[in-house]
Order: structure tokens, then sequence, then C-alpha cells
């Protein structure tokens, strides 16, 4: 699958600023959404992965993303940018390892482009009290306090109604701040394209870039014969949805996969594992469980083994695919205990976000409405290169 | 009944059967199951009915202490809260290096000493059951955020611990797990029913004013009640972290409402004085032979929701039904349902 195939570096242990960077440089430089942003950022010039820093004098010591080691280039960004702050807010819906990962990662992004450009920025996370009774409402009043305080940008990750939110962006930008989403479901809403408010939806496409694949895999894992299983998001989730619509999709190209159960894990591994427990005392012979996300088909994972049923080994056993891109996931995988997982790439999801807050916000420039990272399907085979992109954003150069 | 004389007729039998508690509940039940039979065979099996045994596992203790706290007149809004607190404790302090018996009993302690708080917060500043436990739900779950940031607890796991979380079964279908909620509920109904500690418990629900009057402290009695429902949901904590093998920051939300739910359709009342141990093993027993069997059956995710919301409704008109019932038959007064001295009133 070429979802597989995204050519990624990743810094060596203990590496010097320089060659870590240059590390970073190759990440971003090898995957296609940057390399657009790239050449939007800088036509014509030279962007040689190894380009050496244009003035180290002047700070400008990297070699990444939207950066090019061209003095003449870089000067005049440097001018356009020097001594600005950007009031910067991150709005998750909760405390969460995924969002402990994009975070690392947008902070790796703005440690880039203020070592190369000399941007600043004022960083803050708000998040809603945990399980406040309705915490869309208690996001939009963080959006809304943010926005009064005259932010810049806020970069949102919401579980609300697209309308809700929709709105909410609008209010804030009539106070001049820009609101950039991540980790939303803009697919399910095309038929409103003409009317976003948001200045970019950065994410990946959860009918093609998520469901699909998984259906894709299990189709080609069981040479296109067998019984699947799926645990699934709480109905009305829009994830669920999508990702429903895109297996669908790749089911119908393997008219010997049969889907016979789906249950409701509510994105919980103990629901998951209870959920599953009951579907396999009917269905003992399942062939594929895919669970919706890593927690519920770790749980489906352990339901297989309380069963004394056998993982997938390469030729027989229950094929147990998750998604969600989480460094546990990774640890899961490796360790056998998920057959497979959709990486849906916190880590570019966060550099994108803060490219498209540098370039709407410093630059001026129009970014993409709809902004899709790439996604990978990770097996045991390919887990090294997505499991140390992730380990890097866990570390990043600086904290805000 | 055990008060029916020897020589009772079949009418008289058939009667006491469908007067007596929860037999509104087991009637659901029945047909829930049967039912669930007639869509798959494999519903009846021995297979199943473990499963249906080791899920109702952490739903019943934390009903257990539930009960235990509805009788006394309140209500614990922080128990699934506190279990995932509780959860969090063994495996930090496993990470940590702590013997596992040590990590499991300070987990169990956190959580009594969490019941306990909620019990001095009710007793002596006075604050209302509802309010005090639900602060309880916020700051427990948020701290669990805080400690793990986000990030699920996780490498905690031994071989001992696989057994303790009932994944690995060295005693062939029981699991440790299922043994600890039969110990559990043994326990609780001999407590309730064969110590003062128990009659004080029935006494300070139904008539607070009267049990003070007779000598009964009653603001030790419900102390105590609040520190049993922490000390059970610790136990729970502790067991689900054997079964999840990691501790995400959102472990055990929503089991409260379960738990309420499961010592309301076994008997339990919100107004105080009324329920069993028993009731919680039924009521908690009607909650996941439903799920267990709308899963097997097939019902689409979506109806679910609605299915348990009816049969919760279903259950309780049963329950109130048959108590009416019983009220013609026995004469005896029927208890005051939406009584004024709800527990939020005081």
């Amino acid at each position: 699958m070429d979802m597989n195939e995204s050519p990624e570096a990743e810094p060596e242990p203990g590496a010097s600023r320089r060659s870590f960077l240059r590390g970073a440089g190759l990440v971003a430089g090898g995957l296609v959404g940057s390399s657009a942003l790239l050449s939007a950022c800088t036509p014509g010039k030279n962007k040689s992965a190894d380009a050496v820093p244009a003035s180290a004098a002047s700070g400008a010591g990297a070699a990444g993303g939207a950066l090019t080691g061209f003095s003449a280039y870089d000067d005049l960004v440097r001018t356009k940018t020097a001594g600005r702050t950007i009031k910067l807010g991150f709005t998750p819906t909760f405390l969460a390892e995924f969002f402990t990962q994009i975070e690392g990662a947008m902070f790796q992004r703005m440690y880039e482009l203020e070592t190369a450009y000399g941007v600043k920025w004022a960083y803050k996370r708000q998040t809603p009290a945990q399980n406040s009774f309705n915490s869309t409402q208690a996001l939009i009043q963080i959006i809304q306090n943010l926005a009064s305080q005259k932010y810049d940008a806020l970069v949102v990750d919401s579980g609300g109604d697209f309308a809700t939110m929709e709105n909410a962006y609008r209010d804030a930008l009539k106070s001049g701040t820009k609101c950039f989403q991540i980790n939303m479901v803009p697919e399910m809403h095309f038929d409103k394209e003409d009317r976003f408010v948001f200045q970019s939806s950065v994410g990946y496409d959860n009918k093609f870039q998520a469901g699909f694949v998984v259906g894709d895999y299990i189709g080609q894992t069981l040479k296109g014969n067998g019984t699947v299983m799926q645990i699934w998001g709480p109905p009305g989730s829009e994830f669920a949805d999508a990702r429903q619509a895109g297996f669908d999709a790749a089911l119908a190209k393997y008219p010997g996969l049969k889907v016979v159960a789906k249950g409701n894990g509510q994105y919980q591994r103990n629901t998951g594992f209870t959920v599953t427990q009951d579907l396999l005392t009917r269905y003992p012979n399942v062939n594929a469980i895919y669970g919706e996300n890593d927690d519920m088909a770790l749980g489906a994972a352990q339901a297989v083994d309380a069963r004394g049923l056998k993982h997938w080994d390469g030729q027989k056993g229950v094929v147990i695919v998750g998604a969600d891109g989480l460094l546990s996931g990774m640890k899961a995988i490796r360790d056998g205990k998920l057959t497979a997982s959709v990486d849906v790439n916190t880590v570019d999801i966060g550099r994108y976000v803060i490219d498209d807050v540098f370039h709407s916000v410093v630059l001026g420039d129009a970014v993409p409405k709809l902004h899709w990272v790439p996604t990978r399907l990770v097996t045991k085979e390919n887990v090294d290169i997505p499991e140390a992109y992730m380990k890097w954003s866990l570390k990043p150069a600086k904290k805000y | 009944m055990s008060f029916l004389p020897n020589n009772a007729t079949v009418g008289q039998r058939l009667r006491a059967v469908v007067t007596s508690p929860n037999s509104g509940v087991v009637s659901v039940i029945v047909l829930v199951c049967i039912f669930a039979s007639i869509k798959s065979s494999v519903f009846i099996s021995v297979n199943n009915g473990f499963n249906i045994a080791s899920q109702m596992v952490f739903i019943l203790l934390l009903a257990l202490g539930m009960t235990i706290v509805l009788i006394s007149g309140g209500i614990d809004l922080s128990v699934g809260s506190v279990m995932g607190l509780c959860a969090g404790v063994v495996a930090k302090l496993m990470i940590d290096g702590v013997p596992m018996v040590v990590a499991m009993l300070l987990a169990v302690a956190a959580g009594a000493g969490l019941g306990m708080v909620n019990g001095l917060i009710i007793t002596k500043l006075g604050l209302p059951d509802f309010v005090a436990t639900l602060a309880m739900f916020g700051v427990a779950r948020g701290l669990l955020y805080l400690w793990t940031a986000g990030t699920p607890f996780l490498d905690y796991m031994t071989d001992t611990y696989f057994i303790v979380g009932g994944l690995r079964r060295p005693f062939g279908y029981l699991t440790v797990p299922i043994i600890v909620a039969l110990l559990a509920t043994l326990i609780v109904a001999v407590t309730l029913r064969f110590t003062p500690f128990g009659r004080h418990l029935y006494g300070v629900g139904s008539n607070s004013h009267g049990a003070m009057l007779s000598g009964v402290s009653v603001p030790r009695v419900r102390l105590l009640a609040y520190v049993c429902s922490g000390l059970l949901a610790g136990v729970a904590g502790v067991l689900l972290a054997g079964q999840t093998t990691a501790v995400a920051p959102d472990l055990g939300t929503g089991y409260e409402v379960y738990a309420i739910a499961a010592a309301i359709i076994g008997g339990a009342a919100l107004s105080g004085g009324r329920g069993r141990a028993i009731g919680a093993v039924i009521g908690t027993l009607t909650l996941a032979v439903t799920a267990n069997a709308m899963n097997i059956a097939g019902v689409d995710p979506t109806w679910q929701q609605v299915v348990t919301g009816l049969i919760l409704l279903l259950s309780v008109i049963l329950d109130r039904a048959s108590t009416l019932l019983r009220s013609r038959v026995v004469q005896i007064p029927i208890q005051p349902v939406a009584a004024t001295t709800a527990a939020t009133a005081r």
C-alpha cells in the first residue's frame, strides 16, 4: 500500500542539533503536503535537504520545512516576521496521549520557525474541565475568552457539532482571532465548503485515509475471504460514520468478506473487551476484528486472548486492527497485541497546523481549507519509522 | 417466602413468588434470556454464563457500595472516578517498583480514604450528598487526568496481576474478580442483615431523627457508608487495572450511572432505608444480561441505548407493582418512594 511508503527520517539519539534539524528537514521535505507548502512558500528556490544555515550569526540554524537556507529569501521573511509575537492558543477537548503528541509536534515546528525567522510565540493551552456536562459549551467559552484577549490564532479540537463550532469560529474572527481546527471530520460536510469559517482544517480523510485503508488491509491479508467483526464508536460519532463509509467502500472490492457483527465499544478499552467477549460467543470463528480506535482494538485483543483464540501469525489466527497513531499503540503492535493500526499522524497534524498559522497570520497567505496529512497502516514490519517520529514529537526542542 | 405456613396452598405460594421483592426484575431477566436464546443458541452456554459473570464484577462491586449509601439515605456519584483513580494508584505504584500487594492495599486504602472525605464533607460540613460526591466525581477524575498527563499508565502488568485481573484463569472458569465479587456480596449481605451497623443503616436511611433518638450516631453511620462505597470502588479499581492492562485517564467514566441503575433496579430507593445485597446482584445481572443478549442477538448499537433505558424503566415499574401487590396481600404499608426526606434535601 502506498500509504506505507511515506519516506521519513528520524533523528538519531544523541545527534547534534544541526543533524537533528536536518533530520526534521528530511521529514518535512519528504512529505507530499509539506512539499506543497515548500513550493508555496519558496517558489523556484533551492531547497536541498542538505542546505546549511545561511547565517549562523543571525540565528538561522535550520534547514527544515519552509526554510530554504537561501539567505536572500530567508532574510526577506525574517524582515517580515522579526520581532513579531504570535499569540497562539491550543484548545484540545481533553488531555490525552493523542493531544500530547500533537502539542509536542507543534512545539517542534514553532521552534524551527522561531529559530529560522525570529518569530516569537506566546502560547497557551486551555482545556475544558474534565467531564463537564457539556464540554462543547465549555470549549466555546474558552474560544470566546481567548478571542477577547486578542489571540492571533487558535488551534481547536472539539467533539462539537460542525455548525456550532462554525458559529464559534465566526465570533472569534470578529475579534480578529483566526481559528484552525485539527482532527475533525470536514469530509462529512463537503456540501458546506463554500461557507467554511475555519482557516484550515488539518487532519485526515476518515473515509479514505482510515476506514478504507483498514478494509483494504483486511481484504488483502485474508485474501478476500472471511468474516469481520466491527467494534465501533458510539452511534452519532462523525468519525465512526466517516470510517464506516470508507470501510464499506473497501469491502465492496472484496465480495468474499462479510461483516458478521458490529458492537458499540464506546471508544473505551473495557467496553471494547466486554462487547467483543459477547460477540465472540456467537462468532467464535471470526477472522478479523476492526476496532475503530486502538483502545477498543486492544480490548478486543484481550477478549481474543481470554477466549483462547490465536492472534494473526501471518497465516492464521484473528487479524485485529485498530486506529489512532499513539505511541502506546505502536508498542502494542511491536508486542504482537495488535496486528495493525492506522497511524493518523499526530506529528504532521501538529506541524502542518503551525505551518498554516505561520502562512496565514504572518505571511498573509491563503492556506488550504482542507489540509490532509499522510496516514499509514502500521504493522510489525514498518512500525519503526512512525514510532520514532512520535518519540521525536514527545521530546520538543523547546516547550512553550 | 419464609413466613408462609407449611400447609400453604399453591395459590398462596404463587402469590408469594409474584409479590416477593425483585420478582418483577427477575421476570425481565427471564424474558431477555428467552429472547436471546431464540436469537442464538450460544446464549445459554456455560461459556457465556461466565462471560456475563466476569462482566458483572466491576458494576456489582460499585453497586454494592451504592446500595449501602442509598440505604443510608445518600447517593455516591463519585464511584466511577474513584475507581479510575484507584486503578491509577495501583498502576503507578507498580511502575515505580512498589510490590504488587502493597500497591493494591494502598489503592484500596485510597478508595476508602476518598470515601471518607466524601463522608466528612457531608457529615461535618453539612453539604448535600449529591453536591459533595459530584465534587469528588470531578476532583478524582481531574486528578487522574493531571497525574497521567493524558497518557495512559502502561507496563505495570505482572504474571500474578494477569490472574488478579481475570485475564488468566487458574481455577477453570472462575476468575479472581468473580471470586472477589462473590465474597464482597456475601460480606455486604451479612453486614446489612446481621450486624448493628447494618440495622443502623436502615434506621438512619428510613428515619434519621428516630435513629438519632434511639442513640444511633447518625453522622458516624453515614460516614461509614461512604467509606464502604469508596473501599469497594478501590477494590473494583484494582481489579479493573488488571483487566484493562492500561490505565487511561478516562477509565471508569460513566460507571456511577450503571452502579446507581443497578442498585435501583435491585430495589434500593433513592429515599433511603431500602436495599439489599442480593438486589445489587440482580440489578447488575439485569444490566449485564441485557447488554450481552443484545450483542449476541445482533441488536443495532444505536438501539441498545434505548432498550437499556426502557429495561431500567420496566424493571422499576414491575418492582413498584410487586410492592403494591405485596402491600395488598400481606397488608404492609408501601415504602414512600418520593419521600420528602430525599437525600439531596438533607
